[in-house]
This record gives C-alpha cells, structure tokens and sequence, in this order.
C-alpha cells in the first residue's frame, strides 16, 4: 500500500502522457522517442547532479593535480544547464531540435574532454568509446532524416583524424600504435554508423508499411460497414416482418415493419421476448415441431399461424423461416412472415357466400310429406323445413319414430282437419285447409296445407302428398284486422257526438250510445229511415223540406266524393222536445253514417247574449255623455249618439274610423297619460284634457276609459264628459275673483278710514248703529274673502320668491365657481410646474411625493365640488339638452357629501350603460337634489339609500329609496303641495317637492312615492326617454 | 423637437401666465398677454403664432369677444378658451360654430391640454 502510493507519487510527479502532452498528434514513433528523449534527459540531469560533487571532492582530496580541474567542471556545469534547456525545449514541443542538439552537445563534450583532457593517453583514447556509444544511439534520437546519421559518423571520423594527428605530435612515442586503434576506432564508428543508419531505415520502413496495412483495413472495414448499413436498411423497410430468433425461440431482431405490425418496441424486443410469445397457443404444438423439422432437416419451411399482436389483437399469418448459419454452425432461424389476414377474409367470404346459396336451396318454402291416412298421419317422408316450423326435425316424424304429425296439431284444430281430408279423398278432390300447429316452444303457428290422395288403379288408397306453407304471418294480420274492426266499433259506439249508420235500404243498422242518450231513440224505435223521419220531423212541411234539402246535399256528396255539407235543423226527440242539432254525414260505398250535434244550449245562450247586447246598447245611446268602444287601433267599433252630436257626424260615417280620422285630437300629453295607465292598471279615470275639434274649437273634457274584453278581443270603451261650459265659467270665475280682489282692497282701504270716522262718532250715531253693525257684518264677510284672498297671493309670492332665490342663488354659485377655479388653477399650475422642477434637478421623494400627492388631490375634490355646483347654476331654459342622470346624481351625491359622510350608505345599482334623457341639466340637478336631500333628511341616525336606475319600455325609471321614518298615509297625498312641509320652521319651505313635481312634468315625466311608516320611503322618477337618440 | 409652435396665452392674472409659461414652455414656445388689447398686439407682432389660448372672464372684453376678433384677421390660428366657468350657452355656440376647438376648464389639466392641440395641430396641418 505504501510502495503503491510512493509509485503514484511519482507517477504524478513525472507523468511523461500529462507532460508531453504536444505530442498526442505525432505517430507513434515519435512519442516513444520523444518519452525516451525526455528520461534520457532527465537521467543525464541526475546523473550530472551525482557527479559533479563526487569529482569535485575526488580532485580537492587528490592535492598532487594541484587542486581543482577547473575546465572540467565548467565543462559539466555547463552541460548540466544545457541539458536543464533541452528538457524545457522537449516539454515545448521541439523533441526535433533537441535530439540533435543532444547528439550536438554530447559529441561536442566528448571531444572538448578528448582534446583538453591532460591525462595519460590511454585515458583520453578511453574516452572515444563514449563516442561509438552514442553514435549508435543516433537512431533513436533523430526522428526523420536519416541522412543525419551519416553526417554524424562522418563529423566524429572527422574528427578523430584530426584528433590523430595532434595525438601523434604530442605523444610521439607511440606512433604506429595509435595510428592502429585510431584505423580501428574509425572503422568501429563508420560500421556502427552503417548499422545504425539502416536499422532506422528498416524501422522507418516496416512503419510505413503497417500504416499502409492500417489504412486499407480500415478502408474494407468502412466498405463493410457501408454494405451491412445498406442491407440493413433494406431488411429495415422492407414490408414484411423478418425476424432473427436464437435457438432457444429467443428473438434477437425484427425489422421496423415487423415492430409495427406486431406492435411492439425495440424495448420490449431487448427485454425478452420468445416466438412462442406471439403465437395462438394452440400453434405453439405444431410451430416448435416444425422448427424442429426445420433444424433436422435444413429445408426452409412455410406455415400458416395466428398470431397475436402485444395489445391481443389476433390476425392470421404465413411464416417462412429458414436457418440462421455462423461459421456453417447452425445459430438459430430467419423468418419472414406475411400478413395473410386479407386472404383469409376473401376465403371466408367465398365459403360464406356458398353456404348461403346452399341454404337458399334448402329453404324453398314449404314443406312436402307423405303420410298414411292414419290417426296419427304416419309420416313416409317429410323435408326437412318441418323443423323451423314446429321446432322438431322430420325425423321425429317419419314412421313416428319419436312422435306423431297428429301429435303437433292444434287440438282444436285436430277433428276438422280430419274432417276435410277424409271428406277430400272421399269425394276425390284435393283438399286445402288451414290449421294450427303448436311450435316446440308453445308458440302457435298457423299453417296452410294443400294435399291430395295418391290411389292406386283399383283406387286403393296408397297415401296423402301435400304441402305445408307456414301461414302464420297472414293469419296473424287477419286477426289482428279482425280485433281492430271491434275495436273501431267500440269507438263508433262510445264516441261522443250521435251517430247513426243507413245502409242503402233505408233500414238503419246502429245508433250509438249518444245518439240514445241525446234524442232518446233506440234503434228498435227507428229501424228504419222512414220511421226516422216521421219521429225527428214531426212537422209535415219541414220534414218535406228537410228531406229535399238532404238528398240534393247526399247527391252531391256522391258526384263531388265529399262529405255531406252538414246543416242546422230542429229535431224532436222521443219525448216530444225540439233540439237544434248541426247534422252532417259521410257517404260510404254501403252505408251512410251520419252524424248529430246538439247546439241547442249554445242557441239559448246566443239569444240571451244577444237580448244582453241589445239592452247594453239601449242604455248606451241614453247616457247624455260620448260613449264609444273602439278596438286596439283606436278603430271605432260601438258609438253612441251623444258621441255623433259631440262630432257633428252619423254613425255610419264614424264607425270603422278612428277618432282622430274624424277630428277628435286628445292633447299628446292626455294620450301618454291614457296609454300608460291603461298598460298599467287598465283603467283611466276622469283626466281632466282638452280635446281640438275638426273647426278647432277647443273642449274640456273629463275623459276615462277601460279595457275590455269584447267577442274575445281586447277592445277600449271610452266616454269623455263635457266640461266645457264648466271651465268657461271657472275662468269667468277667477277673472272675477282677481277683479274683486283688487276691488276689496280699495274698499279695505276706504272702509277703515270710514271704520274709524264711525266709531268716533259712534255716540252721535246711535241711531243708526244697528245698521251700521249690520254693514259691519258684510264688511266682515267681505274682510274673510279678502284674507283669504290675501292668503292665495302670498302663496303665489312664496312660490316667486323661491324661484328667484333659486336664480339668484344661479348666478352667486357661477360666481363662485369661477372665483374658486382661478386660484384652484394657480394651485395646480404651481403643483405640475414644482412636480416637473424636482424631477429635473432629481430632488424627489417619498416625502415629496406625498406632499405633491396631497396637493394633487386637494385640487381635484375642490374641482369636483365647484363643477356639480356649476351645474346649478345653468339657467337657460333649453329643454333638449343631454341630462346624463347617471352622472347628475353622481353630482348631487358630491353636494350632500358632507351630509351623508359617516352616516348613510349609498348603494348604487345602476342598470342601463346610457341614462340619457332630453331635458334641462340644471333642473334635472335641481330634482335629485332635492330627492336626495329629502331622502337625508328622512333619515335619524344611521341608514342605506339605495338608488337605482333602469329602463322600462320608453322610460328611465329611476328608485331612490331610504330606510328613513317615512311619511304617513295621510301626508303621502299631500307632500308634492306647495308650503306643505313636516320640517320645522327654517329646516324647509315646503316648496321643494312641489317644485320638483313641477320641473318632472315639464319633462313629460312622473313622480310616484310609496312610503311606510318607520320603514322608509322610495321614490319612483320616470323619465321619458329620447328613443330616437 | 426641432420647432416649437408658438403659443399666445392670454389671462388677466398675472399668476396664471407666469404658471402657463413655466409649465408650457417646454412644449411651445409661449408668449403671454394680460388683456385682450395686449393679445391682439402681440398676434399683430409675431405673426407665426399658431395657437391662441384665452381666459373667459376679463374685464373690458372677454375671451370669446377678443378671440373674435383675433379670428377675423388670424383665421389660420388654432383658438381656445381655458376658463373658470362651466359650459355655458355661448361658449357651446362657439364651439359648434367653430370659433373655438374646445373650452378648457381650470383648473387646467397639463396633459389634455398638450394632447388637444398636438391632435389639432396635425388636423390642421394634413386637413
């Protein structure tokens, strides 16, 4: 453990891969070089290291070398450093360079050692072994040109002469003996040089050689690779699944084809997946057998199995599989299999089409047979349909084997069967009969049967043929006719009008139970038409009538092949009463059903009526006043005559017109008033109107009217009641009123100056004080009528005096408004300009901000309150302005804010997006106000007022209800009079609800109130609005 | 902004034109006049002026009078009133008559005023 991790230590410290990492691109050769290079390098390092101090103590202790050779080790501290470089340089990348300079700088040290050396020869002709064995080491170190090495061995034999002939000029006393080792030295260093020169050829060359191995392997590889792909994908796409499978049933491919077609994924194919697994478990047997006969004998087999997709499905297929060979070693099997599903349905259709032809031929209806004439209908031969008909199979039949023919015969059924076919053959005639026959599980069904007796020729019975049809749907209808035409009977005789059947002998077959009820008669009482006539029309000369009538009307009924166009008659009943009947018939081709209604209640019913009517018109044309009914058009349709003296018109001309065609004009006003009264309650009653004559003259009317239902239509019955004279003598009335007004004033005046002339002189004029008093009185009386007079005029004044304290009031607030707006535009002028002046020189913050804020908002309040203020103060009189109500109401809330603050709350709910309406802004503010603050001011303590706005038809219907202390019943009718008022003194005028009475019906509007006591008040405007708008 | 449309406002308050100028001037380049009488002398002087704003209620002749004159020889300039009151029957008048675009009321609003002439201002230059 320690060893290893001293190794890893050292691997890490000397990782030649990591460093010398600039040579992962060179080939192989120079890496290994290079990491030779590299230790070499390293290795002469250390070495170096080691010797340099070892030589150094070695020469300092030898003193008879006289001290240190200092050459030598400049020479060695020198290489060292070199060497220290080329490590660098190696590192770096330059492995080229460095070899050389290796070689370079080892050579140069060898031969500087060589020739400076001082030593005895021997030890300097030592030292050029060194030379051979780095000259042989070239190879390893030069990486390319191999021509190096040639100028190396030449370079260093170079050398050696030269080195030759100083060594033979100093130490002559060898001579011919260092001529000899130098002769040998240099033939050494050329053959080493030879060596090396063609070991690194031979190197070079088996590498280029292998490199070219290299590459055409792997050019055949890729050639493989392309084809295999190419197979492949063919195998991939091919329409057909094929599959590889081991020799354990383990498949190992499929194509895609096959993965879709079986449904699966690759996944699934990875995790495991057997042939077996797909196959119809009853195939499994046969495929393992066949597979197995595939292996034994090496023959490609074809085979047909179901398969099952991975989602269950189940689909027929035609598998080929044939062995799957590695090395001629058997590995598993290859299929393909093929879809054959569509083969199979073709072939199933074939054989279904077949079989159907087949049983076509054997279903041709009818059963043949051969019997004996027994009682048991012993069969000799039956086919075989006998079974669908009575459930058993004809070889039940035949000799009776399992049961007798006579055996399914309806047992009612049985004894007429008998009965026919033994008559038959007696009387040597075929038969046909129909019979039941009593299915197997209990149904019934009937058959038809034709046979014949077969004879021999001395007329021996030999047997029975027939046919047996199954008849059992015919019969069945037949029956079912048959309960129907009861059941229409039934109908006949429960329906509930009188009916009678004729037929064409006059005798009558049927009378229902109506026809008894109403008239009395049973059909023993008229069994024939003649007898009818005689009962039912008693009357000689209407019955002679009522007989020609029908039988033209029968006639042609016939000719025309339609009903018989039924008529009113007057019958009499069994016990002599008449009843009118409407009679109507439908000729059939054997009888005629007729048919009797009895409308004899309805009659009576029509006469009162009738009577009813007469007597309503007779008090109509008595009233004195116009009457006139006309339908929802106006059209009229009942007038009487006080209405044609009224208009100066006949009722011929009147009738089917309008009123207003005949220049009867209602004022616009009446007419709204009228329409939406009668929408609402249906009745108007005693509206006070004037009404424009065709001459334009002018009458005042007292007009009410009613919706009624007439003949089962809406119709409007009208009167109006002229007041005319009436009004004229009210209007002379108040003329004359004002007159002496004015007249009792002067008098006033004059009679309290002669009051007091009186009373001074009272004691003088005694004698004629009683008549004086007696003056008095009339004085008096006359001073009542003047105060209340007075009275009258003072209200009049109040009323004045309001509405010019509401003009004043007008102009003051414009005033106001204007006066307030100017500064409130100096303040916001300063705002904006001091808000833009902080954010130019960045001094804003959240102090600011608030200051700023609250400045802003400041402003706006006081804005919003000088605005709605505003809107009061518009005194035109313009009636077709846009009144926004929405926003009027807004305004006023604004007003009374400091009234409903902390208090009330309001709780809007406005329905209609448009509340606009045609009328006067400034008056409309006036309404609300006004409402509202009643609402306010109705309310103690705390309290919700709710206002709502919403659209009716033409009208904005606006709602504003409080939870105040509400008015009182007797109160309600008097709240809209002027001076009417529950406040105390100071709090109201008792003219504000007049007033807005007033301005809403100059708008063509209404103010209704409903009000209880302590549970409030809601306040009911409608507004016409301006639909055309 | 390469050019400033010169803008004449005219107001009896003094206050009022030092606010509209400081608060205007980097928009338009504004001139101010106290009086109708100045107004129509400054318009005679700078007859590149395209916008004319007037207060309603000063005294000797007021902003609709004054504007209807200024109109008569400066048919060409855009007029407005920006004014104290609320709608009243002749300023709505001058509007449908087309003496004046619109009627300001105070205290003005910075934005709606800026907004009202820019879209003035392209109506008149494209219409």
């Amino acid at each position: 453990m320690k060893l290893y991790n001293i190794k890893f230590k050292w691997n890490l410290f000397l990782n030649s891969d990591k460093i010398l990492k600039k040579y992962t691109e060179e080939d192989f050769i120079i890496q290994l070089k290079a990491r030779f290079v590299f230790y070499l390098i390293i290795g002469f390092v250390a070495a170096l290291l080691i010797l340099i101090p070892i030589t150094t103590i070695i020469q300092y202790n030898n003193l008879s070398n006289q001290g240190i050779n200092r050459p030598l080790l400049m020479v060695e501290l020198t290489l060292t450093i070199a060497l220290v470089g080329y490590l660098y340089l190696v590192i770096l990348g330059y492995f080229r360079i460095v070899s050389h300079l290796i070689l370079v700088t080892v050579f140069v040290t060898i031969w500087l050692v060589l020739f400076l050396d001082n030593s005895n020869i021997v030890a300097k002709l030592d030292t050029i072994v060194y030379v051979l064995v780095v000259l042989s080491a070239a190879p390893i170190l030069i990486s390319s040109k191999k021509k190096f090495i040639i100028v190396y061995t030449f370079g260093n034999v170079l050398l050696l002469v030269v080195f030759s002939i100083i060594v033979n000029k100093i130490y002559v006393e060898f001579g011919k003996t260092i001529f000899d080792y130098l002769l040998d030295t240099t033939m050494a260093m050329i053959f080493i040089g030879l060596v090396a020169y063609n070991n690194f050829r031979i190197n070079n060359t088996a590498l280029e050689k292998a490199n070219n191995d290299i590459k055409a392997r792997e050019e055949a590889e890729r050639l493989l690779a392309l084809s295999e792909k190419k197979y492949r994908e063919m195998t991939e796409f091919l329409p057909q699944t094929i599959f590889e499978a081991d020799l354990s049933g383990r498949i190992i491919y499929v194509n895609k084809f096959g993965l879709e077609k079986y449904g699966f994924t690759i996944n699934d194919v990875k995790k495991g997946h057997y042939i077996t697994d797909t196959l119809d478990s009853a195939d499994i047997h046969r495929a393992k057998d066949n597979i197995g006969k595939l292996i034994q004998t090496g023959k490609p087999q074809t085979n047909h199995y179901i398969v099952s997709k991975k989602d269950g499905t189940k689909f027929p297929v035609q598998i080929s599989t044939s062995l799957l060979k590695e090395d001629d070693k058997v590995v598993g099997i290859r299929g393909v299999s093929i879809d054959i599903s569509e083969l199979k349905r073709a072939e199933k259709e074939i054989k279904e089409s077949r079989d159907q032809f087949q049983s076509l031929v054997e279903n041709i209806p009818g059963i043949t047979y051969r019997c004996k004439l027994d009682d048991n209908w012993t069969m000799l031969f039956m086919s075989g349909e006998i079974e669908s008909l009575c459930g058993y199979p004809s070889s039940d039949f035949i000799q009776n084997k399992e049961r007798s023919f006579a055996s399914v015969i309806h047992p009612d059924d049985s004894k007429s069967v008998t009965f026919v076919v033994e008559n038959a053959i007696l009387n040597n005639n075929p038969w046909e009969i129909e019979f039941r026959i009593i299915h197997r599980n209990g149904h019934i069904r009937w058959v038809y049967e034709k046979g014949r007796a077969i004879k021999d020729d001395k007329d021996n019975l030999l047997y029975l043929d027939g046919f047996i049809f199954d008849d059992t749907q015919r019969k069945t209808a037949e029956i079912a006719l048959t309960a129907s035409e009861a059941r229409y009977k039934h109908l006949f005789m429960t329906a509930p009008i009188a009916f009678s059947s004729v037929n064409l002998t006059g005798e009558i077959t049927m009378v229902n139970k109506v026809f008894t009820d109403t008239l009395g008669y049973t059909i023993e009482d008229i069994p024939t038409i003649d007898f009818w006539w005689d009962k039912a029309y008693p009357d000689d000369k209407y019955r002679n009538e009522v007989k020609d009538q029908w039988g033209k009307r029968i006639k042609n009924a016939i000719i025309n092949k339609t009903l018989v166009e039924p008529g009113e008659y007057i019958l009499t009943d069994k016990c002599g009463k008449e009843h009118t009947m409407i009679v109507g018939a439908s000729v059939h081709t054997d009888y005629i059903l007729a048919s009797f209604i009895d409308i004899t209640e309805r009659k009576i019913a029509e006469k009162n009526l009738r009577q009813s009517e007469d007597r309503f018109r007779a008090m109509i044309e008595l009233l004195p006043h116009s009457v006139f009914v006309s339908d929802m058009k106006g059209r009229l349709l009942i007038i009487n005559d006080a209405f044609c003296n009224e208009l100066d018109c006949t009722k011929d001309q009147a009738l089917g017109k309008t009123p207003m065609e005949l220049g009867y004009l209602v004022d616009q006003n009446t007419q709204n008033e009228v329409s939406y009264l009668l929408n609402k309650i249906g009745v108007a009653e005693n509206l006070e109107t004037t009404i424009i004559k065709k001459d334009k003259s002018i009458s005042y009317v007292y007009f009410s009217c009613r919706l009624l239902q007439f003949n089962e239509q809406p119709v409007i019955l009208s009167s109006s009641i002229n007041i005319t004279s009436k009004k004229q003598i009210e209007n002379e009335l108040e003329k004359y009123r004002l007159n002496l007004e004015q007249l009792v004033k002067e008098r006033t005046d004059d009679l309290a100056v002669a009051n007091e002339e009186l009373l001074s002189a009272n004691e003088e004029y005694q004698a004629i004080n009683e008549e004086l008093y007696e003056k008095n009185q009339i004085i008096k009386k006359q001073n009542d009528d003047l105060n209340s007079a007075l009275k009258h005029l003072k209200e009049t004044q109040s009323q004045l005096i309001h509405s010019e304290k509401m003009a004043t009031l007008g102009v003051l607030t414009a005033g106001v408004a204007h006066e307030i707006n100017n500064p409130l535009n100096f303040i916001m002028g300063g705002y904006i300009g001091l808000d833009n002046y902080l954010t130019e020189i960045n001094k804003h913050n959240s102090t600011t901000a608030v200051l700023l804020e609250s400045i802003k908002t400041g402003i706006e309040r006081t804005s919003a309150i000088v605005s709605s203020l505003n809107q009061f103060s518009r005194d035109n009189e313009i009636q077709s302005e846009n009144c926004d109500i929405q926003t009027i109401i807004d305004n006023c809330l604004v007003m009374l804010n400091n009234k409903i603050k902390n208090k009330i709350s309001i709780n809007k709910k406005y329905g209609p997006e448009h509340s606009i309406i045609l009328g006067n802004v400034g008056k409309m503010h006036q309404v609300f106000l006004n409402l509202l603050n009643n609402a306010i001011q109705a309310i103690d303590d705390y309290g919700v007022i709710e206002i709502s706005i919403d659209k009716q038809e033409n009208n904005l219907i606006v709602e504003i209800s409080d939870t105040g202390h509400g008015i009182s019943r007797e109160n309600l009718s008097k709240i809209t009079d002027p001076f009417f008022t529950t406040k105390n003194a100071g709090e109201g005028t008792g003219l504000g609800l007049a007033i807005t009475q007033n301005i809403i019906k100059d708008h063509n509007g209404q103010l209704k109130f409903v009000s209880e006591i302590n549970k409030g008040t809601s306040v009911i405007v409608s507004l016409p609005l301006n639909t055309q708008q | 902004m390469s050019h400033k449309h010169k803008l004449l406002y005219v107001d009896d308050e003094p206050i009022n034109l030092q606010l509209f100028q400081i608060n205007f001037q980097k928009k338009f380049n504004v001139l101010t006049a106290d009086s109708a009488i100045e107004g129509l002398e400054v318009l005679n002087n700078n007859t590149d002026i395209s916008i004319v704003i007037s207060d309603m209620k000063m005294p000797l002749m007021n902003g609709l009078e004054f504007i209807k004159l200024a109109k008569e020889r400066f048919p060409e300039i855009l007029y407005f009133i920006l004014t104290g009151y609320g709608l009243t029957n002749e300023m709505s008048e001058a509007i449908s008559s087309g003496m004046i675009i619109k009627y300001f009321s105070k205290p003005f609003n910075l934005n709606e005023i800026e907004t009202t002439i820019e879209i003035a201002l392209q109506k008149n230059m494209f219409g």
